[in-house]
């Protein structure tokens, strides 16, 4: 394991400790060594590489060996023995009551009490915080992705847990977040509370652990199972309660894209992708990808794994606020959320053998938002968002685990005004069908009673209702317009569905209106009143 | 034989009578021939043709005689007395020429003695029959046979007519205050002897008589009326004054007791008009006119105290006790302008039980004068509404329309009657409308504005994070005070057939937590049975060269007919909201123009049929449909509303004569044309929208929907079939106003015709929780924001309140919220138009032309006013009363 290096811009005498399991673990895959060592060490230039840090040798021979010749990149542990690089910049507010010596026996005391529960999974780097470090609560809520990544980017460690500890009535206040190097993301606030000083490295630790997320390699992928390897995942913690996924568990997946460098390019997240856990040994992990874009099918993977210049990886997720909000936007108008839309959360799919019948229905607000209150624990739920009878989307999601989400859907404006005139006319064919009905009732009725005048008049009548002709002309002209309207926005999903709408209604109203029936039927009619003596003639 | 049988028909006359005629029959039928046989005697006999005479014959003394009974007047054969020089009388049946007959034989005769000149031969002996014939009176005796008799006319002292007799008997019958009898006999006289000497007199006594009757009987008004009457065909009757006097004495003191002094007025000028100066007149108006002038000192004492409620009271109490009085005229007017009282005739006062959800025109008028909006309509102009307002200098927009900046008016009138507010509290009034956990929070509101920030205490700005295409709609009612509850009103039939129906909850001012510094207007002071009273809150301070409206008094009346003419007799100064045919009515009568205005207001009602977004079986677009095609609105119009039966005549005309013989008929085009022009003329027409028919929001493309029994019966077939075979009754909520009342019982008989059960629910009722269809009245100002609360059946714009309506309509709704430009958001609402009236959800059945009639004192009025009390605050009223007696 490369020797720790202290942070470029610390100006206090770190506390190292090398862990006793850490040793024996590395024994068993022999050839490297571990040296455990209390001496300072020169802090190394920052880079924004995320390449494992280079550590200078110990041994001033090595040290000028080093200078002379230029020294090999160290090799990388294997995922699952490699233990996170922690950091914890603890900072304290001003308090009278938080000594130095207090604070340092916290900061030593909580270094312990973590390396207690998780042993040689984590290295940690626990010290206070100066100058621009320092971290306050208000600072710390305030802590944006972009600022993070600019804080931490050329980071050496892997998580970076900035601590704020604070005092207000009497009871101690533990906030943290978490940094992930790997995914470059921030993690919630947690927060902690505690009344016994005696208990407060307790506290802050839990707190800590709380924030921590589990990272995963994907290793491989067939269909929606996939092997994931867990980091560090070898290093079985002490504490049995700090293993880092169980049964259950999700991960949000996301890929790194490298250069030739092997820098990090860019960081792509997987959307609407979710991995949950099927079993977890040691740092073997089995998981299932739950994804919108397997929804239809198998054999579509959900995932990839690593490639040559791409590492796949995940990162745990848990319930972390009180709900979700997802939004759901037009793609091609984000600034018209869409208001009023009909969202459904089911459970599972629905199929057409499993309808799921227990939904919970809501509608987005003004701002197209819904909100989904949290389960007690990480499930999965499905989001189907639709528009007039089309769905616009479904994506799977976990409630609490993000505070909001956006769901970008395609603009459904020009299929929902053909919805409407379709529906509109299909009111008009209903109508038609029944005054044609009554209309020809009456007329049988008043040429078997011989009422010439009054059949003449509702034969008259029965012929100017509009026929199929008229009809379809009103819906070519809506079909027409709506498909121009799709077409003008590229939308072939769009154009297919109004085919598809103004053709169901073509066919009934081809049924029902049919002209040669119709004629027939007048025709009968006529003849009945000849044989009823009513006399009318035809026009 | 023939005596006896004149006996027998004289049967029913009493004994002495008939005895004497009998007798008289006896002896004259020993008389003389009859004159026929006399003539001939003349001619071929030299018998002297006076041989016979009374003297010869026993006849009765007329001492002796009796007058004719009742009996015999009223049933028997009318006889005359003819009484002899002797004093004997011969009855007999009645002699002509009459009256006055001896004075015109007598005339006769003279006349007939000057043609005597010339005559020579036959025509000499023709002429000297007749001058012999002259001589004497024929009379007839009764037979049978007939008998006539001559007597010599000097003979003959006097003639007592039959209509003397009941001349007589009428006298006879008053004096024993008869009345009844006397004036059937009157009757019967008048109507056969219309223009008998004498019958004025009677006719005049038995109104004098039948005046003191009731009179003593406790019928004082009755008696005055008689007097009255008897006035006008003889001022100077004997009796008439003092008997005329009393009875208006009991009356005036009679109302007196009662406290109505306008009641005592009427009857004192009432004698004073028979008999000016009459000594109850003098006796009494003096008395009025003290206390008057009593009331009037007061009314200055109060004046001068700072009372100007009392005083104004008093000066009014003053002119009802004495209005002749000229004195009263500066003091009621310095009373009455200083504190000005606006009576209103209504027919329905607020709070009053109705059946629907929504304001009513009663609750519209109290929200007027209570709630001052920022924005105010001030006029459409091509159909688009111009707002003005009373708090804002100017409201600029910047950055696009991005940012608004408001600063609001640093001086304030005295007469101004909106609360005054300053930025800090506007902005607070705002901030509250915006804040979700507030009562006053507006969703839409909240949708547009970002951020509020007060910039000084009288300026501040608006961010928006969405650019209304108007802002004055947006920000209009923001500093209305509004119900915290929203409108709510389950359908008959619901959702689930285990929803709960609650109660219906009318819309209310409650208090918000903005309401106190939204205070100010005309807020209800009193409501009791009967009348309302409305005062401004923020009193005009004293020293005012001039002053305006203090107080709105509504009055209530049975109906606008009563109110029409509280209007006319000056109880009440303004009528508000009257059917068509009063105002027609109003308009032609010429005279109402020297003391009254009518004027129209600037956007007519609109009178819809609301449905229910809740109700199930209103789900049904077929059901729907079937309730508008059922209904004939143009008649309903025409007959109900307007109640113009010529509009409503050459209409039904027109469908026949265009179903007979087509539509390009020429009597058809000529009548249709007609028909056109007259429409336009008149004061309501059949629209299509819930919005007026001028409005920039309807569409020109509807396609039209008829009155077609045809196809609503088939649409009510379909539906039946679509909902399991059977269509539930539907319950329908009708304000108590006497047209939509009318109407609905229209309605109701149209759609049972085609097979759909409505019925009516009760207002104020466990039935009145729950309503599919309502009628509503309204005036939609502005579409763009109005038509989604309209929708909903809602005062604010909610997203959870489309969830009933189709997807498209939603979406529609909100697209047309969000819209910023003016011209898109005109096209969307049009096809929205489109959509809804092919949707039917709705129906529209009309507008009316509204009109506010007002005394010509009340003066500030606009010219087109909006609403009934469009700016008040600025009105004022010139003081006036009626200074006589109506």
């Amino acid at each position: 394991m490369p020797p720790m290096r202290p942070d470029s811009e610390a100006s206090q005498a770190p506390v190292r400790r090398t862990a006793f399991w850490t040793l024996a673990a590395l024994a068993a895959f022999g050839g490297v060594l571990l040296t455990a060592a209390f001496a300072q060490e020169t802090p190394a230039p920052a880079s924004a590489s995320a390449q494992p840090p280079e550590s200078p040798p110990e041994n001033p021979t090595v040290e000028s060996s080093a200078a002379a010749t230029p020294a090999a990149p160290p090799q990388e542990l294997p995922w699952g023995v490699r233990p996170y690089r922690v950091l914890i910049p603890v900072t304290f507010a001003p308090d009278p009551a938080l000594s130095v010596a207090s604070r340092q026996a916290f900061v030593k005391g909580l270094a312990d009490r973590l390396a207690d529960d998780l042993g040689a999974m984590w290295t940690l780097d626990v010290r206070e915080t100066s100058g621009s470090d320092v971290m306050p609560l208000a600072r710390l809520r305030e802590l944006d992705q972009s600022a993070a990544l600019e804080r931490w980017k050329t980071s050496p460690f892997d998580k970076v847990y900035p601590l704020s500890v604070g005092r207000e009535a009497g009871q101690l206040q533990f906030a943290v977040r978490e940094w992930d190097l790997a995914s470059q993301r921030l993690g919630p606030e947690r927060s902690n509370v505690c009344s016994d000083p005696r208990l407060a490295t307790m506290s802050a630790a839990a707190v800590v652990r709380d924030a921590f997320r589990a990272l995963v390699q994907i290793e491989s992928v067939e269909g929606r199972d996939v092997v994931l390897r867990i980091r560090a995942g070898e290093l079985l913690p002490p504490d049995v309660t700090a293993t880092q996924l169980a049964p259950g568990d999700l991960l949000d997946p996301f890929y790194r894209q490298l250069d030739k460098n092997k820098d990090v390019r860019r960081i792509q997240p997987v959307a609407w992708t979710l991995l949950q856990v099927v079993s977890a040994d040691r740092a073997r992990v089995e998981a299932k990808a739950v994804s919108t874009f397997t929804a239809t099918s198998d054999a579509t993977p959900a995932v990839v794994p690593a490639k040559r210049r791409m590492e796949s990886m995940a990162l745990a997720t848990k319930v972390w606020h009180p709900a979700t909000v997802i939004q759901v936007v037009p793609r091609s108008n984000p600034g018209n959320p869409v208001a009023a839309a009909r969202v459904e959360i089911v459970g599972r799919l629905p199929t057409k053998e499993d309808p799921v019948l227990d939904r919970v229905r809501m509608r987005t607000d003004r701002d197209g938002r819904v909100r989904i209150p949290a389960e007690d624990s990480t499930v999965i739920r499905w989001a189907l968002v639709f528009s007039g009878q089309a769905m616009l989307g479904r994506v799977p999601f976990c409630p609490g685990a993000e505070e909001s989400l956006r769901m970008d859907v395609i603009d459904d404006s020009p299929r929902l005004s053909v919805e409407a005139e379709v529906s509109l006319l299909e009111a008009d064919l209903v109508e038609l069908i029944a005054r044609r009905q009554v209309l020809t009732v009456r007329a049988q009725a008043a040429a078997k009673a011989g009422q010439t005048d009054a059949f003449t008049s509702l034969l008259k009548e029965l012929k100017a209702v509009p026929d199929l002709r008229t009809f379809q002309q009103r819906l070519d002209l809506v079909r027409t317009a709506g498909v121009e309207a799709a077409r003008g926005r590229k939308d072939q999903v769009a154009e297919s569905r109004i085919r598809k709408l103004c053709g169901t209604l073509a066919e009934v109203a081809a049924t029902h209106l049919d002209p040669d029936k119709f004629a027939e039927s007048l025709r009968d009619l006529e003849d009945s009143a000849k044989v009823s003596g009513g006399g009318a003639a035809r026009k | 034989m023939k005596l006896a049988d004149a006996l027998r028909r004289m049967a029913g006359l009493p004994i002495s009578l008939a005895a004497v005629v009998g007798l008289s029959l006896a002896l004259l039928s020993l008389a003389p021939r009859p004159v026929a046989a006399q003539e001939a005697t003349a001619e071929g006999d030299e018998a002297d043709p006076d041989a016979l005479t009374p003297e010869s014959i026993t006849l009765p003394r007329l001492q002796d005689l009796e007058p004719p009974t009742l009996e015999a007047l009223l049933n028997g054969m009318p006889l005359d007395w003819v009484v002899l020089s002797s004093g004997e009388v011969v009855i007999s049946e009645p002699v002509t020429p009459r009256p006055d007959t001896l004075n015109k034989l007598e005339l006769a005769f003279r006349e007939k003695e000057k043609e005597r000149r010339g005559k020579t031969g036959a025509a000499f002996e023709q002429w000297k029959r007749e001058f012999e014939d002259l001589r004497f009176l024929y009379v007839n005796m009764p037979g049978p046979p007939a008998q006539e008799f001559r007597i010599a006319r000097v003979k003959v002292s006097q003639i007592i007519y039959h209509e003397d007799h009941i001349l007589s008997r009428i006298d006879a019958l008053l004096a024993e205050g008869n009345i009844e009898t006397a004036n059937e006999l009157l009757v019967r006289f008048e109507r056969q002897w219309p223009d008998w000497p004498g019958l004025p007199e009677r006719r005049q006594a038995l109104l004098l008589t039948d005046a003191r009757l009731r009179l003593s009987q406790g019928s004082p008004e009755s008696a005055l009326v008689l007097c009255e009457e008897l006035h006008v065909q003889n001022p100077e009757f004997p009796g008439l004054s003092e008997l005329a006097g009393q009875a208006a004495e009991q009356l005036i003191l009679a109302a007196q007791m009662a406290s109505d002094p306008l009641q005592a007025r009427h009857f004192l000028m009432r004698l004073n008009r028979m008999f000016a100066n009459h000594p109850v007149f003098t006796r009494l108006s003096a008395s009025y006119a003290a206390r008057a002038t009593e009331l009037m000192n007061q009314s200055a004492a109060a004046t001068r105290n700072g009372d100007h409620p009392l005083a104004a009271t008093l000066a009014e109490e003053a002119v009802q006790v004495w209005p002749p009085l000229v004195n009263l005229r500066p003091g009621h007017k310095a009373a009455t302008e200083r504190y000005q009282r606006l009576r209103v005739g209504v027919v329905r006062l607020p709070g009053s039980p109705k059946a629907t959800p929504f304001d009513g025109e009663a609750e519209l008028r109290g929200r007027r004068l209570s709630d001052h909006r920022l924005f105010e309509v001030d006029s459409f102009r091509g159909g688009i509404p111009h707002y003005r307002t009373s708090y804002l200098d100017e409201w600029e927009p910047f950055d696009l329309g991005r940012r608004m900046r408001f600063t609001l008016t640093q001086t304030r009138q005295p007469w101004e009657a909106q609360p005054p507010l300053d930025a800090s509290v506007l902005g607070d009034v705002l901030l509250s409308q915006l804040d979700p956990a507030s009562v006053d929070f507006d969703e839409r509101l909240s949708a547009y504005i970002r951020t509020v920030t007060v910039e000084s205490p009288f300026e501040f700005s608006l961010t928006f994070s969405r650019v209304p295409a108007r802002v004055e709609p947006i920000l209009r009612n923001a500093t209305a005070r509004r119900s915290s509850r929203p409108i709510e009103g389950q359908p008959a039939v619901a959702d689930s057939p285990d929803a709960d129906v609650e109660g219906l909850q009318p819309v209310a001012f409650e208090s918000t937590a903005t309401a106190e510094l939204l205070s100010g207007g005309f807020p209800v002071v009193s409501s009791e049975e009967g009348r309302t009273v409305y005062r401004r809150l923020r009193l005009e301070p004293d020293g005012l060269p001039q002053y305006h409206v203090t107080e709105v008094i509504e009055q209530l009346y049975d109906s606008h007919e009563r109110a029409y003419q509280a209007l006319l007799q000056g109880d009440v100064w303004m009528l508000p909201d009257l059917p068509d045919w009063i105002v027609r009515r109003a308009q032609a009568n010429r005279a109402l123009e020297k003391d009254f205005f009518i004027q129209k207001y600037s956007a007519p009602t609109t009178h819809v049929l609301q449905f229910n977004p809740r109700s199930r079986a209103l789900g049904f677009r077929e059901l729907r449909r079937a309730l508008m095609q059922a209904i004939d609105r143009e008649r309903l119009l025409f007959d109900v509303v307007l109640r113009d039966p010529g509009l409503l005549a050459d209409s039904q005309r027109l469908q026949t004569l265009r179903a007979e013989r087509g539509a390009g008929d020429a009597d058809v085009l000529a009548l249709s044309a007609s028909l056109r022009d007259r429409r336009q003329l008149s004061h309501g027409r059949i629209v299509n929208s819930p919005f007026p028919s001028f409005s920039y929001a309807n569409s020109p493309q509807l396609t039209p929907r008829n009155h077609d029994l045809s196809a609503a019966l088939a649409l009510t077939l379909a539906v039946t079939a679509q909902m399991g075979g059977e269509l539930p009754p539907l319950r329908m909520a009708v304000p108590p106003e006497a047209i939509p009342q009318l109407v609905a019982e229209r309605l109701l008989a149209a759609w049972k015709r085609v097979g759909i059960e409505v019925v009516l629910v009760e207002p104020d009722s466990a039935e009145a929780a729950g309503w599919d269809i309502a009628y509503r009245t309204l005036q939609m100002e502005e579409p763009i924001v109005d038509l989604w609360p309209f929708l909903t059946v809602q005062d604010r714009a909610n997203i959870q309140d489309l969830e009933m309506f189709p997807d498209w309509l939603q979406q529609g709704l909100v697209a047309l919220d969000r819209t910023s430009d003016w011209n898109r958001a005109v096209d969307q609402l049009q096809t929205l138009h489109r959509q809804l009236w092919a949707d039917v959800r709705f129906i529209p059945l009309w507008e009316v032309d509204g009109y506010l009639l007002y005394r010509k004192q009340v003066r500030g009025v606009p010219t087109n006013p909006l609403h009934s009390y469009d700016r008040l605050d600025r009105w004022h009223l010139e003081a006036w009363y009626a200074a006589d007696a109506p």
